[in-house]
């Protein structure tokens, strides 16, 4: 026979017995299909791990191809709402300046013609560089100030110093140049063209080369 | 009776440690649970950061200026192709709900006219961009605003047209960093870095 101390150990060790008995028991249905769930959580994860590999993979692809788009190259930006011209290199600016741009005014002439006076908008370039440019007056100038216009080869069209000492070429007539109403930059003036300081004009024909993009809206 | 005695030990013994072990499987499946669920957050944020690269890709390619919108830092950049236009700083009043408009793309799809400080970019309901000032919040029906300077507000009511595109920035990244830090490793080990330390 046990002795007291004996019979106690073993109830309470049989007591153990039953409850861990017991778990098993309620989840022995859910044993096998335990493993089952294990299984398919294990495949789950592994479809996962290799969708995540593939996507990091492909998203990498494409950042790399848009890295390779950037340049470093120099661009000017006109903002024609405020009136600034900034030259840009990557992120870093290399000058800030007051402009002046079109003055989104209207001229007409009797005969029908008229003009819209707007700084061009879009993406151009440098299509050349000038020293001294010459002002070629244009029929707009004599209408606007109710003169006859003469013969277009007249050598009354030829003007000088009103440009400043340097012009940078956009095509269609447009140019980046300096001015002599220098009180009006930073507001919308000129006849299309750019209008700059001297200082900064000075900068910029120096800076810039023929291709340089300019990006104007 | 000794036998009896030595018996019953060991084998109680042996059933416990039976006990222990289906203990360990419900731990695994708990664990693979978490995988799963971490790992299925990481591929939509994986698959949300392609839609965008996507987007970009498009738009480097295109003939339209664009938006970058950095809602964290609260800096924005008009774009044309790969070129910043222009930088500006803003400030954010409401609250972007997640996956609002398309995983942070949004089309812009009016402007208002008026004067300057009545003059608004509208993208939808996901965003309107406004004339403001940082003590005077600005939103509408809900619908989440940027506050900007009045030169910057001007810049871009002129340069952008409806259609034109804002991406908005750690919009998507920003909450599944949250939800899923760290990369595949980490999920398995269950290392959890800061938001900020995720690449």
């Amino acid at each position: 026979m046990w002795n007291r101390r004996e019979a106690i150990m073993i109830a309470i060790l049989l007591l153990m017995l039953t409850v861990v008995a017991v778990v098993p028991a309620v989840g022995q249905a859910g044993d096998l299909s335990s493993d089952a769930s294990l299984d398919a959580l294990r495949e789950q994860v592994r479809v996962l791990e290799s969708q995540v590999v593939s996507l990091e993979e492909q998203n990498r692809g494409i950042a790399n191809m848009l890295r390779a788009l950037e340049s470093d190259d120099i661009y000017i930006v006109v903002d024609t709402e405020n009136n600034r011209l900034t030259l840009r290199q990557g992120e870093k600016v290399l000058l800030n300046a007051v402009v002046g741009t079109g003055s989104r005014q209207y001229v007409e002439e009797e005969t029908g013609r008229n003009w819209y006076f707007e700084s061009p908008l879009g993406s151009l370039s440098v299509l050349g560089k000038e020293r001294n440019p010459v002002w070629i007056r244009p029929d707009w100038s004599y209408v606007e100030e109710n003169m006859p216009v003469p013969a277009p080869n007249d050598p009354d069209r030829i003007v000088r110093d009103v440009l400043g000492k340097y012009a940078l070429i956009l095509g269609n007539g447009y140019k980046i140049h300096g001015t002599t109403y220098t009180n009006l930059l930073g507001t919308h003036f000129t006849h299309g063209c750019i209008s700059v300081g001297d200082k900064d004009l000075a900068k910029l024909y120096r800076t810039v080369k023929i291709g340089t993009k300019v990006y104007i809206y | 009776m000794n036998l009896v005695r030595h018996a019953v030990v060991p084998v109680v013994l042996v059933v416990l440690a039976f006990a222990g072990a289906v203990s360990a499987q419900e731990q695994s499946e708990i664990e693979l649970g978490r995988q799963v669920r971490l790992l299925t957050a990481k591929v939509r944020s994986l698959e949300a950061e392609q839609q965008r690269l996507l987007v970009q890709k498009t738009l480097v390619s295109a003939d339209s200026k664009y938006l970058e919108l950095d809602l964290v830092r609260g800096e924005g950049a008009l774009m044309y192709r790969t070129r910043v236009l222009r930088t500006f700083r803003f400030h954010v009043h409401g609250r972007f709900r997640e996956r609002e408009g398309e995983d942070g793309i949004l089309a812009m799809t009016s402007k208002e006219e008026g004067t300057a400080s009545r003059r608004r970019l509208l993208f939808g309901n996901g965003l309107l961009i406004i004339e403001g000032k940082i003590n005077r919040p600005v939103t509408e029906g809900g619908t989440p605003s940027l506050s900007l300077g009045k030169r910057d507000l001007a810049a871009l009511y002129y340069a952008l047209e409806p259609g034109s595109i804002a991406l908005l920035q750690d919009l998507t990244s920003e909450d599944s960093a949250r939800q899923h830090p760290g990369g595949i490793e980490a999920i398995r080990t269950g290392v959890h870095g800061t938001a900020a330390s995720v690449p």
